[in-house]
Formats: structure tokens, C-alpha cells, sequence
């Protein structure tokens, strides 16, 4: 995985596993989207989502990191800091 | 042995045996049959001090400690009815939470509450009547005095088991020590649960499957238990097998969204030895072949077997298990036709038409399961009606609901709401007559839900239906709540959206799909009420791309 991948690349990719994990590809995202905006985004399927994003970024995100983010926008950057370091 | 406390007072010869592991924050508590007993022993002590007696009822409201079992204990050492409910979670309002449990309380006359001090607030101020005893569980002292145990008679009640929904029509189902001790019998042979078996738990106790089969039972029969807070559970779905690994469980009780939960969120990282389980038991939701075989296809190297995954019919009015199949041999399968199922009719299928059916087994020694049509007259074998139960082992009726318990019950036969077929004395269930969503295990009410979004500001008032459908992302039914509304601004509408979803989210714990539709977009009958199946048919009509399933139907 490239490791200084673009912001817009990162919200491509991610949008791609947030359909694959709520089985619903009429989903979008920007950064300002929140998990009550996602239908089928709840505490089950966001442990599923993380895992699935770990996977395909192969990175590591830890519970508390998680619980802080507050929209789509914070988890993308979160996602392009781990990449990069 | 006539009560449950006889049994638990026969534990007292083995005070040094380990009933339950209690696992919190990845650390276990051993419990010994001592410790449960000596817990107990002290809340009894504490509910006489508070003046409660014989018969009142006590009611539990605490997370995943191990009081919820001494306090449970407790209760049922002084001949009070214990029972315990789900804890406010930390996305519901306490402003919605505790006001309406404080009518159900009123309802039925609870005479104590066991809460921790940090969760009393609500309570209190939602209280406003001085009858209802408050007890801290840090507020009650050790006490190993003997305590003189009432004379409890097998005639008499149990505890309660509360159905969940808008907590203020809550009904409680009352159960005899003679039918929890009968329901003990009949389910320990079916699942041939001996005392070198382990059951592992993630299930809360609130709920029927984890106080009866996970809880309860092993309590009578004295058979050790691993407890896992269902909370951590869901974060970390793998510590179910680590224990189990761990302990040699050899019995598992889960819904079908929760083998579903365990093969995709497992990492790929961990692996356990599972051979030791005997029976993986799918139960309190429509099992699916297809959960079945995606289980298998993840963890078959790991030591379970399709010989190990079995099907249970269970519910509250029953104590628990209804139906079972077979340990040592996978449930039936049924290639049926869609079509003629929607119709009532069992028919083969073929390529273009069917949908395969798993059965939940056959009924337990005791249990009689009858199909009545809609005259509520008995149907053949292979014909699909409402399934109706007699048992001597059936609950007595809901509590201070005389007309609820009367319209459960039919010539002695319990009304179950349910649909479904015996073929070869094998039950599968097909849908449900009752407006009732089954996700995740847990059961609403749809007028519940329905009553809740209707005060969201933005949805045109009531014009909206709560909707249940199969998702294949979950495995678990998914409630869709569609609204009609008026505003067509974007801004606007998303925020009708998420003010559904946040409001159902605080309200009743539940998350759903939430969608807007045009004005009159919804059908009413000529009575003026939203037709729930017509809508859900428009619904399924105009969105054949999402891939979820037809709700009435369970075998897709």
C-alpha cells in the first residue's frame, strides 16, 4: 500500500469498504458524514468496519482512537497518519 | 427438589466448587457455588432489612457485574421475584429510559431496584413516590448469618421475564419454580447437558436465552458457566473463543446475527481450538442455512462440525426451548418454494423458485406444538398456520395484565404470533402474524418504534411505518423506518434523517435504516391505518438493488 496516499484516494478506498461492510452500494460519504448518516452503521458493524479498514490500508487502530473520531472526515485523516507513519 | 431453592440450597454441600468464571475487562472472577450462595445469603439479608417480603418483586438494573447474579440470588433466597432488565446504555437517554421504566414499575408494583450509585439519578428523579426501594449494590454489607428461608411452594412465581419494547407497555411473563424446574428437565435432555458440560456466555441476562439456558439452568443442575460482558463482546467478538478454548465449553448459546458477527469480525490474526463444543445452538431469531454454512466455511479447521451447529425455538412464554434439534446431527433442510410459501403452502422448489428452510427441531419432552389456521382451528401437517404451545411448563400469564394474558391464550393453548409447518415432526418457522422485529436477538414492538419517530419534527404527522426486513450485511432482521415529509431541501431532510435515527437510537437502543418518502407516498387502509405489509411490498418493489430480503420470509 502507498504509503503517502492522497487524501482523495484514502475517501475513494474507504468508500468502497463502507459498502462492502453495510452491503449497500448507493452509499456516499464526505467529510462530514456521521454513522447515524450511513444506514446499517451501529456498534456491530462499526467493530466490522474497522477491521475491514485495517485490512485493506494495513494499518492498526486502536478503540480509543476510534471512539474519538467524530465524522467521516477525522477517520480518513486518521487513516492517512497511520499510513504515513 | 420442588423449587429452585432447593436446589441452591443443595449447592451449600459444595460451597469450594467454581460455577462461574465472570469475565470483565479481559480478567476473570471465579465465583465459587459458595460465593454465589454467601452474595446471596447478604441481599437477602438486606431486601428484609429494607422490609421487602415474600412475593414482592425486586428488579435488577445493573451492567456486567457479579451482583446481577448474587443480587438475582439474593431475591430468590427471600422469597421475592426477581427480575432483571437492561441497563441504560451510554446512547439512550436517561430522560427517556427511566420515566418509562418508572411506569412499568408502577404497573406491576416493584417494591425494590437494584442500581448502582452512579446510575441513580435518573431513577430517582423519575421516581416521585416513596414505595420503591432503591438498592446500591455497594450499600449491601457481607452477612453470611443464616438466613431462614421462606417456605417457597412450586406453585408459586419464579421471577419475571419482561419482553422488551416501549418500556411502559413491557409485559412480565411469570414463571413457577414447578415450570422453570420442568423447563430444566426437558431442555437438559434434549441438549444432553451433563455435569461435565460448560456452557460459555456472552448473553445479557435480561434476556431470555442467557437468565434461562445460560444462567438459570446451569444454576439448578450445577454446571459451570463463563460469563462475558456482552458489551466487550461485541467489541472484541474473539474473546467468546478464547474462552471457550480456555474452559472446554461445551455448550453456546447465540442468535444467528452473532455467528454472523463472529466470522466477519474475529481477526484473521487470532486462533482457537473449538473442538471441545458440542452444540453451537442458533436461537431468539430466524435461523439461516446460509449463517450455517458461512460459519462452517471460516471455522471448520478450528474444530466445529456441521454435526455441532443445531437449531432451538425458544421464548419467555415457555421459560425457554420450545424446540431442538438434534445434537450430533445438522438440522433438517427443506428446499421449499418461495412462491407457494407466500401463499401458506409448502411445495417444492426449483432452480428459478426456492429457498432453503432450516428447522429449529423437534418439540422437547413435555411440549406440544399445534399449527391453527386463521379460525384458529388445527391444520395437517405441512400446512403453515400460527404455532400455538401446550406444556405444563408455560408461563402463568403476564403480570397485571389480565386482558393481555386472556388474548395469549386460546382453549389452554398459548398463542405464540408466529407462523410455520411440521413436516416429519420437524418445526420450521416461516414468519410472524405480530407486529414484532426481531434484531439482534432482542424483540420491538413496531407501533413502539413507530410512536417514537412520530415525534421527530419534520415528519408529516402519522404518516410514517417501522418496517422489518432480513439484511444480508447483519443477518438479523433491520427495522426501516419510512416518513413521509414535505421539505425538499437537502440540508433539511438529512437532518429529519438523522433526528430518526438519534431519537430511536436514545430512545429504544435500537439503530435503524431510516428513509423520506414524498407525501402520500405511504398506503393506508380504508380504516385510515398505514398498511404495514403493502408499504413493505412498495418498499422491497422500488429497492430490488439493496440486498435485503424479504422480512416474512425466514429461509433466503
Amino acid at each position: 500500500m502507498d504509503k503517502s496516499m492522497e487524501r482523495e484516494n484514502v475517501s475513494t478506498l474507504l468508500l468502497e469498504v463502507m459498502q462492502s461492510v453495510f452491503f449497500d452500494p448507493g452509499i456516499t460519504i464526505d467529510d462530514e458524514t456521521v454513522a447515524e448518516d450511513v444506514n446499517g452503521w451501529d456498534s456491530l458493524s462499526h467493530v466490522r468496519l474497522l477491521l475491514a479498514i485495517e485490512k485493506k490500508f494495513s494499518i492498526t487502530i486502536g478503540p480509543l482512537e476510534a471512539d474519538r473520531l467524530k465524522n467521516v472526515g477525522e477517520l480518513i485523516d486518521l487513516i492517512q497518519k497511520k499510513m504515513a507513519g | 427438589m420442588d423449587t429452585v431453592l432447593d436446589h441452591l440450597r443443595a449447592h451449600g454441600t459444595r460451597s469450594d466448587t467454581v460455577f462461574c468464571h465472570f469475565v470483565r475487562n479481559g480478567m476473570a472472577t471465579v465465583l465459587r457455588f459458595g460465593d454465589v450462595l454467601d452474595g446471596g445469603t447478604a441481599y437477602a439479608h438486606h431486601f428484609r432489612r429494607c422490609g421487602l417480603q415474600p412475593g414482592d418483586i425486586v428488579l435488577i438494573v445493573l451492567r456486567h457485574t457479579p451482583d446481577l447474579l448474587q443480587a438475582f440470588v439474593g431475591a430468590l433466597i427471600a422469597g421475592c421475584v426477581p427480575s432483571i432488565l437492561a441497563p441504560l446504555t451510554e446512547k439512550q437517554s436517561p430522560d427517556v429510559y427511566w420515566p418509562g421504566l418508572r411506569r412499568m414499575f408502577d404497573r406491576v408494583g416493584a417494591r425494590a431496584l437494584v442500581v448502582a450509585a452512579a446510575d441513580q439519578g435518573g431513577v430517582i428523579a423519575a421516581a416521585g413516590s416513596k414505595e420503591l426501594v432503591i438498592v446500591d449494590p455497594d450499600q449491601v454489607p457481607a452477612d453470611t448469618r443464616p438466613f431462614e428461608w421462606p417456605d417457597v411452594r412450586p406453585d408459586d412465581v419464579a421471577f419475571l421475564q419482561f419482553s422488551s419494547g416501549t418500556t411502559g407497555l413491557r409485559k412480565g411473563v411469570m414463571l413457577t419454580h414447578r415450570a422453570v424446574l420442568e423447563q430444566v428437565e426437558a431442555y437438559r435432555a434434549a441438549i444432553g447437558l451433563g455435569v461435565a458440560d460448560r456452557i460459555a456466555s456472552w448473553l445479557p441476562l435480561y434476556h431470555d436465552m442467557g437468565l434461562v439456558a445460560c444462567f438459570v439452568m446451569p444454576l439448578v443442575l450445577g454446571i459451570p458457566i463463563v460469563l462475558l460482558d456482552p458489551m466487550e463482546w461485541a467489541r472484541q467478538p474473539g474473546i467468546l473463543f478464547r474462552w471457550i478454548e480456555e474452559t472446554k465449553a461445551t455448550h453456546v448459546w447465540l442468535p444467528n446475527f452473532a455467528f454472523n458477527h463472529l466470522r466477519l469480525a474475529v481477526g484473521s490474526d487470532e486462533r482457537y481450538d473449538l473442538g471441545s463444543v458440542k452444540a453451537f445452538i442458533n436461537c431468539s431469531e430466524p435461523c439461516k442455512a446460509a449463517t450455517f454454512d458461512q460459519f462452517l466455511q471460516r471455522f471448520g479447521s478450528w474444530g466445529v462440525g456441521s454435526d455441532r451447529l443445531t437449531t432451538c425455538y425458544a421464548m419467555a412464554e415457555a421459560v425457554f426451548a420450545v424446540t431442538q434439534s438434534p445434537l450430533g446431527a445438522p438440522p433438517v433442510r427443506l428446499m421449499a418454494s418461495a412462491k407457494a410459501l407466500a401463499f401458506g403452502r409448502i411445495e417444492p422448489g426449483d432452480e428459478d423458485d426456492s429457498l432453503v428452510l432450516l428447522s429449529v427441531g423437534k418439540p422437547i419432552d413435555g411440549m406440544a406444538v399445534h399449527i391453527l389456521d386463521d379460525a384458529r382451528q388445527p391444520l395437517a401437517a405441512g400446512r403453515v398456520g400460527e404455532i400455538a404451545l401446550s406444556a405444563s411448563f408455560l408461563f402463568t400469564g403476564y403480570h397485571s395484565a389480565p386482558e393481555d394474558t386472556a388474548a395469549a391464550f386460546q382453549d389452554g393453548l398459548y398463542l405464540t404470533g408466529d407462523l410455520g409447518f411440521i413436516q416429519d415432526g420437524e418445526l420450521f418457522i416461516t414468519g410472524r402474524r405480530k407486529d414484532v422485529i426481531i434484531v439482534n436477538g432482542r424483540n420491538y414492538y413496531a407501533h413502539d418504534i413507530e410512536a417514537l419517530a412520530a415525534t421527530v419534527e419534520g415528519v408529516i404527522p402519522g404518516r410514517l411505518v417501522a418496517l422489518g426486513l432480513m439484511s444480508q450485511a447483519t443477518m438479523s432482521e433491520e427495522v426501516v423506518v419510512l416518513a413521509e415529509c414535505a421539505d425538499p431541501d437537502p440540508a433539511a431532510r438529512r437532518a429529519v434523517v438523522r433526528a430518526l435515527k438519534s431519537t430511536l437510537l436514545r430512545g429504544l437502543n435500537l439503530s435503524v435504516r431510516a428513509e423520506l418518502v414524498a407525501p402520500r407516498w405511504l398506503i393506508k387502509t380504508t380504516s385510515g391505518k398505514i398498511a404495514r405489509g403493502e408499504n413493505l411490498e412498495r418498499y422491497l418493489t422500488m429497492n430490488q438493488n439493496i440486498r435485503i430480503s424479504h422480512g416474512q420470509v425466514y429461509g433466503t
